[in-house]
């Protein structure tokens, strides 16, 4: 009975084909290959493949006024950082690609930027200080029933919502009033001098 | 043997068919097989003064020929190159081989090749179809003749399990039809 086990034998195949095995290895290696049958055709099986790859057809090589003449001559090896003419036609043709999406991506933001500021009338606006009429969405009118009476009722209109609010006693020249709906809240100012 | 006796002509005489079929077996491309062999010989030429007659011409040549088909594959994964690819085979038909070749192409050691690594293809290569010893390919991919013999049983494993792969499935279609 030798040393050797199949996964010994299956570790040092390679160097029992390609004879570069230790003579002192080679008795015992041969000896498993006699006892072993598995082995015995896994090694043949190997063997074959190796035959194959060897057995591959050998092509013409081309000839040497092939390599240095004509197109195919190189006067240099190229370095690290040479492109050829066609590398460069790509890649230029590339940056051409790149600005032309970069310039039509520029034009689209800019055209949603005027979007943004053009009224709309869907969006409401609040603002205490509605300096663009735009943006001033508050009608405040008086509620008097004729034009002599001193105006003490009031009706806002906030965009689509109403509200009434009054104004008790006479001599109340200025009024500060704010509003809030619980997420905007809006002040007003009335000056009844005005 | 020195410089003046490496003439890149008879370099290439001698050794020009060799390099060009470990080019085609490294690559499985007959276009980029002629590149990598006219660009192993442009290197020789230049860096024929830099040959130490510590190796032989020939291990120093076929390790530049490996060398540059690794480097081949690496410049393949650039984008660059990727685009620049596109291009030849869609404009040039580059890659369309003669029928000799697309014989020799599929066949079913070039099919075994295409399986493996660039650097598992020059190891095999190298001793399979070039016959170097283990301490010789050590030498040429920078590793030790032990690794090489490890490598190597590893790649032939690979082999074996593809080839029963290929066997199995083989079957199945006879089966089916």
């Amino acid at each position: 009975m030798n040393g050797m086990n199949c996964k010994t034998f299956l570790d040092k195949i390679s160097f029992f084909i390609d004879k570069e095995m230790k003579p002192e290895e080679l008795k015992e290696f041969e000896l498993h290959l006699k006892e072993c049958g598995q082995c015995r055709e896994l090694l043949l099986n190997m063997e074959e493949n190796e035959n194959i790859i060897r057995e591959i057809p050998l092509l013409p090589a081309p000839s040497v006024s092939e390599i240095n003449s004509k197109d195919r001559i190189k006067n240099s090896i190229p370095s690290r950082f040479s492109f050829s003419p066609r590398t460069l036609a790509v890649a230029f043709s590339l940056i051409l690609i790149f600005i032309f999406a970069l310039n039509l991506l520029i034009s689209n933001t800019a055209d949603n930027g005027n979007d943004n500021n053009s009224p709309s009338p869907a969006t409401p606006s609040y603002s205490r200080n509605p300096s663009s009429p735009a943006d001033t969405l508050i009608t405040i009118s008086s509620g008097g029933s004729s034009p002599d009476d001193s105006p003490s009722a009031y009706a806002l209109a906030l965009n689509d919502k109403e509200y009434e609010f009054r104004i008790e006693g006479e001599d109340v020249r200025l009024i500060s009033l704010e509003l809030s709906d619980g997420e905007n809240s809006i002040s007003l100012s009335l000056d009844e001098n005005q | 043997m020195k410089d003046s006796s490496f003439s890149l002509e008879s370099l290439y005489q001698h050794h020009g068919e060799k390099i060009f079929n470990l080019c085609y077996r490294m690559t499985g491309n007959y276009h980029d097989a002629q590149d990598i062999t006219q660009e192993v010989f442009i290197k020789v030429s230049r860096k024929i003064h830099t040959f130490r007659e510590d190796s032989t011409i020939s291990t120093w040549l076929y390790s530049i020929g490996v060398r540059s088909c690794i480097d081949h594959f690496r410049m393949k994964k650039s984008f660059t190159n990727l685009i620049t690819r596109l291009w030849d085979d869609s404009f040039n038909k580059r890659n369309q081989p003669d029928p000799e070749t697309r014989f020799i192409h599929k066949s079913l050691g070039m099919e075994i090749l295409n399986r493996l690594s660039p650097r598992e293809r020059a190891i095999l290569l190298l001793k399979n179809y070039l016959g170097f010893n283990y301490d010789e390919i050590g030498k040429m991919m920078d590793t030790t003749s032990n690794s090489v013999g490890v490598e190597l049983n590893r790649i032939r494993k690979k082999i074996l399990k593809f080839k029963n792969n290929e066997g199995d499935e083989r079957n199945e279609l006879q089966n089916i039809s």
